[in-house]
């Protein structure tokens, strides 16, 4: 036989002979008055956590809160949906420039280095840049036809009258 | 070695009933009849007395929680569905009581050991296996059962359950499964584990 066969068959006997091993004479003779005793005394008040534990099916229970979880996300993004279709389309990159335009360690909301708070209305880009020519009357030009005159070769200084 | 519903009378002093109906007990207890609440208390309250003191090596901390197990049962009976046999489900209160019991009073660990049958009192069988070829030849029994329960403390609540149900007890690993809501090959792999951490800690002993 092997030498850890027969430190394995050791072993087993040894823990076999935990079976002998017995609680005083009579232990097993009370044993059940006491039990039945205290059963009729009355249960002590479960708490919460065994409560919860006992009305409530583990697996319903984690079903239930991965379906509000899922609920909540759905919600959580069809909001986030229609805030981006109620804002008026921004240049690209515009958010981004915004956003780097701001010195490093500047406090929030004021200028530069001068702590003056800074208009919180968010800056929009010009109306004409979005969409050239929008809101501008055709007009025509009116010129001071002096203007266009050729003055180089008199080479005179004019003064005002 | 465990069964379900056997025809085994309940142990009373070496007292026979004529017949043992697991499920008529089961139901009887479940209308509150204390008679039959007795009877399965008296069927049942060695072996798990046997588990939870292997458990704990300790006879008060065994004691308090066999009783537990059994008020906890028969308070709950009507959660009981009938899909094991009642003793399986008389085990899986004792057992979870005991771990939960083991993880809260981990740092306070006290031995006792409980008395030895008559017949092994004399230790001559228990020391038979012992060595003889290693330093710790003149072992006494005391010294020997106290090793174990403390090379049996020094397993994980699960190796610990496994090995006091298998070699200890006899229960099948089917049984064991259940008990531990775990299939065979799991209960066959953590007894593997818990017999070589076993035969580590023993070694001074057990070396052939």
């Amino acid at each position: 036989m092997e030498p850890d066969s027969k430190e394995f068959d050791k072993l087993q006997k040894l823990l076999a002979s935990k079976e002998k091993e017995k609680p005083e004479e009579g232990f097993f003779d009370q044993f059940s008055d006491q039990v039945l005793t205290r059963l009729e005394e009355p249960a002590p008040k479960p708490t919460l956590w065994e409560r919860l534990n006992d009305q409530v099916d583990p697996l319903r229970a984690a079903a239930a809160i991965f379906a509000a979880v899922i609920g909540v996300g759905v919600l959580f993004a069809l909001d986030e949906g229609s805030n981006m279709t109620g804002t008026e389309p921004e240049p690209l990159g515009q958010a981004d420039e915004e956003a780097s335009a701001e010195p490093l360690g500047q406090e929030q909301n004021t200028l530069a280095g001068s702590g003056l708070p800074l208009n919180k209305s968010k800056a929009k880009p010009p109306r004409i840049l979005m969409n050239p020519g929008t809101g501008l009357a055709p007009l025509p030009a009116k010129v001071d036809p002096s203007f266009y005159q050729d003055k180089s070769a008199s080479n005179t200084v004019h003064r005002p009258k | 070695m465990l069964e379900s519903t056997s025809t085994v009378s309940p142990a009373k002093g070496g007292e026979t009933m004529p017949e043992w109906n697991e499920q008529e007990f089961v139901s009887r207890a479940r209308k509150g009849d204390m008679e039959a609440c007795d009877a399965l208390v008296r069927q049942y309250q060695e072996r798990i007395y046997a588990t939870v003191y292997h458990m704990t090596s300790n006879h008060e901390d065994a004691a308090d929680l066999a009783q537990e197990t059994f008020i906890k049962a028969f308070r709950k009976i009507d959660k009981f569905k009938g899909d094991s046999s009642f003793f399986t489900w008389l085990y899986r209160i004792a057992v979870n009581s005991t771990i939960n019991f083991i993880r809260s009073k981990r740092r306070r660990v006290i031995l006792s050991i409980n008395q030895m049958d008559e017949e092994w009192d004399r230790g001559e069988e228990l020391l038979g296996l012992v060595s003889k070829d290693t330093p710790r030849q003149n072992v006494d029994r005391h010294e020997l059962q106290g090793m174990l329960n403390a090379a049996m403390q020094k397993l994980s609540s699960n190796h610990r359950l496994v090995v006091t149900l298998h070699d200890v007890q006899g229960v099948p690993h089917e049984q064991i499964g259940e008990i531990m809501d775990c299939n065979t090959n799991t209960v066959r792999t953590r007894l593997h584990y818990a017999r070589k951490q076993l035969q580590a800690h023993l070694s001074d002993y057990l070396k052939p």
